[in-house]
């Protein structure tokens, strides 16, 4: 609270980390770094107020709701359904890159996910390890799962710019997303989750999602010219 | 053409590393998730996420005509559902809640705990009869419990087991396939 204004915990962190990768990216192409801004104002436009696409009646008899409603699952997937949209008819327009636009968002995606993983902690399981977080009193420790996250965001950073990879071939998506959800998936057994679906957590299906995306990238990436060096 | 035979022969190997990397990965966590020992996840301590304690709470319904208590030793499981009137997915999953309710009401307990602090009395209760709910419905008058559950978004939906250990929290709208899931997760299923 500051005053009479509360602020949301949640979006300034996120604010922070979306800022960052801003600033970190904007060397890089700036019409594909305006392109992804445009994609995360549309998915977030969604999520604030897509509740009127799905209950207008409501929103209508009081339209303080979009003051004081913000969305749940199917508003993030309408914002993502429409950023999707709005990427493909850009993509027709101008001759974009998708291998720069993946790298961008992928560079992106990962420092908005460290500065978030900074913030919020994630209790896994117990653990007597001196590193452990502690909920109520402090007698019993948990697995830092956030940090272990950020660990591995900044393991892959380091593996990435030992490796020398080509920005903007889409190399560093197609690494990224395998090591993060190959990574995740180890740390997910630190992290005992209710089992949703195949004997799997969410969270560990989300992972295998990640690994599945990178390695099938691997495909996109695959073109090799003539007057291009091979810089793997 | 040499550095391009180079790179293919590079992207093959790559390819098959991920692929077996993934497969394994996915084989050894089904296996290591099939043989986890329960008390690995077990949390003795009370905190609103899966697999701790659920933070007892004792709280009116809205009739004020009976007080609720939520803690450990209950007779059947429990569904704890924050929600409010003004809240659009709390209104898109209501009927989805009555119509569950009404069906497995023998086998499960369903607590629709509102956050009164930030809600009218007057449309809670317009809600309640709109939607036909017929279990308790309780008033979270100053948001202490709601604050001791974490829950930042509305709805937020907790399962409970009779021993009073959450076993899922779901955050968000929550659909039938879900409510029908919490029955075989909690060992009710048919």
């Amino acid at each position: 609270m500051l005053g009479g204004i509360a602020f949301n915990k949640v979006v300034l962190v996120y604010g922070l980390g979306f800022l960052l990768a801003y600033l970190v990216l904007r060397k890089q192409d700036r019409q594909l770094l305006s392109l992804l801004s445009h994609m995360v104002l549309i998915t977030l436009f969604f999520y604030r107020f897509g509740g009127f696409f799905f209950e207008p009646g409501m929103y209508l008899k009081n339209p303080l709701l979009f003051l004081q409603a913000s969305g749940g699952t199917r508003e993030w997937l309408t914002g993502i359904l429409a950023a999707t949209v709005y990427i493909v008819v850009m993509k027709n327009r101008y001759a974009l890159n998708i291998g720069k636009l993946a790298d961008i968002s992928a560079v992106g995606f990962f420092i908005i996910m460290f500065v978030k993983n900074l913030f919020f902690p994630i209790y896994g399981d117990k653990t007597s390890l001196p590193w452990g977080i502690s909920i109520n009193d402090g007698t019993q420790l948990y697995h830092p799962i956030n940090l272990y996250y950020c660990l591995l965001i900044v393991i892959l950073a380091f593996i990435l710019w030992k490796s020398h990879e080509v920005f903007g071939k889409g190399r560093y998506f197609t690494n990224l997303m395998f090591y993060w959800g190959f990574g995740t998936i180890l740390i997910s057994h630190l992290n005992s989750q209710p089992i949703k679906f195949l004997y799997l957590t969410n969270d560990q299906w989300l992972s295998i999602l990640f690994m599945l995306t990178g390695a099938l990238f691997t495909f996109y990436t695959k073109g090799c010219s003539v007057d291009e060096p091979s810089s793997v | 053409m040499a550095g391009c035979k180079i790179k293919m022969t590079k992207a093959i190997k790559e390819r098959c590393f991920m692929a077996v990397a993934f497969l394994l990965s996915f084989l050894v966590t089904v296996w290591m998730n099939i043989h986890k020992p329960i008390e690995a996840s077990e949390k003795k301590e009370s905190a609103p996420l899966p697999n701790f304690i659920a933070p007892p709470f004792s709280l009116d319904n809205l009739q004020n005509t009976r007080t609720f208590t939520l803690g450990a030793d209950m007779k059947k499981p429990v569904i704890v559902n924050f929600w409010a009137s003004w809240c659009p997915p709390c209104q898109s999953e209501a009927p989805e809640l009555a119509a569950y309710y009404n069906k497995n009401k023998e086998k499960i307990n369903l607590y629709a705990v509102n956050v009164t602090k930030n809600d009218r009395l007057r449309e809670v209760r317009d809600f309640s009869k709109k939607y036909r709910w017929t279990f308790p419905i309780l008033l979270d008058r100053d948001g202490t419990v709601s604050d001791r559950y974490w829950v930042t978004t509305l709805p937020t939906t907790f399962l409970i087991s009779k021993d009073g250990i959450i076993l899922d929290r779901h955050i968000g709208y929550i659909g039938r396939y879900q409510l029908y899931h919490y029955l075989n997760h909690s060992g009710l299923g048919e």
